[in-house]
């Protein structure tokens, strides 16, 4: 069992990083496209033409809002790489949701599908891996983005239960009986010590955690 | 010349294509990659530069969109994607294949050379 999760979670955080790295590539083209026009206003300007300072407040603000875009990204990459500082350890499981669902929202838009995090979430914290159970709770995402239709939301929420938690990522927006979810997402949530299953009547996929997953399945 | 370029990312395209513009080409700027099928109906331009990655219509299907409509059209794709299977996808697909953040020198070379049919040196950004 570790060996199979150890394999998966590499894959995880190889096509976790990829991503990443190809929403700050789409910020630095930004950023660079608005430098460039910059310089092809500036060169005009030495020709004779008019500057418009209300244009170059707008760059300026193009370039500000992409760089704090960029760093909101950077920001979560960071955090994102240190779960896997610790095999065990407790974890506020709405601030993992809120790590997933940004890591998912790349796709979620490629497939015109809304995430949403309902506003009054409460903390909920478990002792438990934090790497797997984002992984986890992204493998549920993403299966869900891959059944729900276009313009179609899904909204991923937690609750504390006695003992532990419980996660549901429900979608809104789809008529498909089979959620089935992918082989691995059964082997995370029994190295997790999870109870997993989805409920195609209500469309949501449930994640149980115990209190405390135990000194057993760490790594 | 005229050209159309489509990338979700209206900050990005719209510069890119102002800088264009202001190198003598023509050329509109579509967010919405259905947008491109739409006017390319009412007229073919003579080459399109497409994001690969859209939202719901990605650039390989709407390349496909558009040929089907415009036969003479040439296309280049732009990714910020540099994986090897972007890559190979990409230069099938495309006449030109170009990375983000994208230098305006090559790209004119590209799209000239699109055009045109005969290869260009871009010269040193």
């Amino acid at each position: 069992m570790p060996d199979l999760i150890g394999k998966i979670g590499l894959k995880f955080f190889a096509s976790a990083i990829a991503s990443i790295s190809h929403e700050i590539k789409n910020r630095i083209a930004v950023i660079n496209e608005q430098a460039g026009l910059l310089d092809d206003l500036l060169l005009m300007h030495e020709q004779g033409r008019e500057l418009e300072p209300e244009r170059l407040k707008r760059m300026a603000d193009s370039v500000k809002k992409q760089v704090a875009i960029a760093d909101s990204i950077i920001i979560n990459m960071n955090r994102f790489a240190h779960t896997l500082d610790s095999s065990r350890k407790l974890v506020a499981v709405d601030e993992l949701i809120r790590m997933a669902v940004a890591m998912a929202t790349r796709k979620a838009n490629m497939h015109s599908v809304d995430l949403e995090i309902p506003p009054s979430q409460a903390s909920v914290s478990v002792g438990t891996s934090p790497f797997f159970l984002i992984h986890l709770i992204w493998v549920c995402i993403n299966a869900g983005i891959e059944i729900t239709e276009k313009n179609g939301t899904i909204s991923v929420s937690c609750e504390k239960t006695d003992p532990g938690a419980s996660l549901k990522i429900c979608m809104r927006g789809t008529n498909q009986e089979d959620m089935a979810l992918p082989e691995h997402a059964a082997a995370l949530a029994e190295f997790l010590e999870a109870s997993l299953w989805s409920d195609p009547e209500k469309k949501q996929f449930i994640i149980k955690l115990s209190a405390d997953m135990g000194q057993d399945s760490v790594l | 010349m005229r050209v159309i370029l489509v990338d979700d990312e209206v900050e990005f395209v719209s510069a890119l294509a102002e800088r264009l513009s202001l190198r003598g080409i023509d050329a509109d700027w579509i967010s919405v990659p259905e947008e491109a099928i739409a006017k390319a109906e009412e007229e073919c331009y003579d080459l399109a530069v497409l994001d690969m990655k859209m939202p719901r219509i990605g650039g390989i299907a709407l390349k496909k969109r558009l040929h089907d409509q415009c036969p003479d059209m040439k296309f280049i794709f732009v990714t910020g994607h540099g994986s090897e299977q972007a890559f190979r996808e990409g230069s099938m697909e495309a006449d030109y294949y170009l990375l983000k953040p994208v230098q305006i020198e090559k790209l004119m070379a590209k799209i000239s050379e699109a055009l045109s049919g005969k290869p260009e040196e871009a010269p040193d950004a």
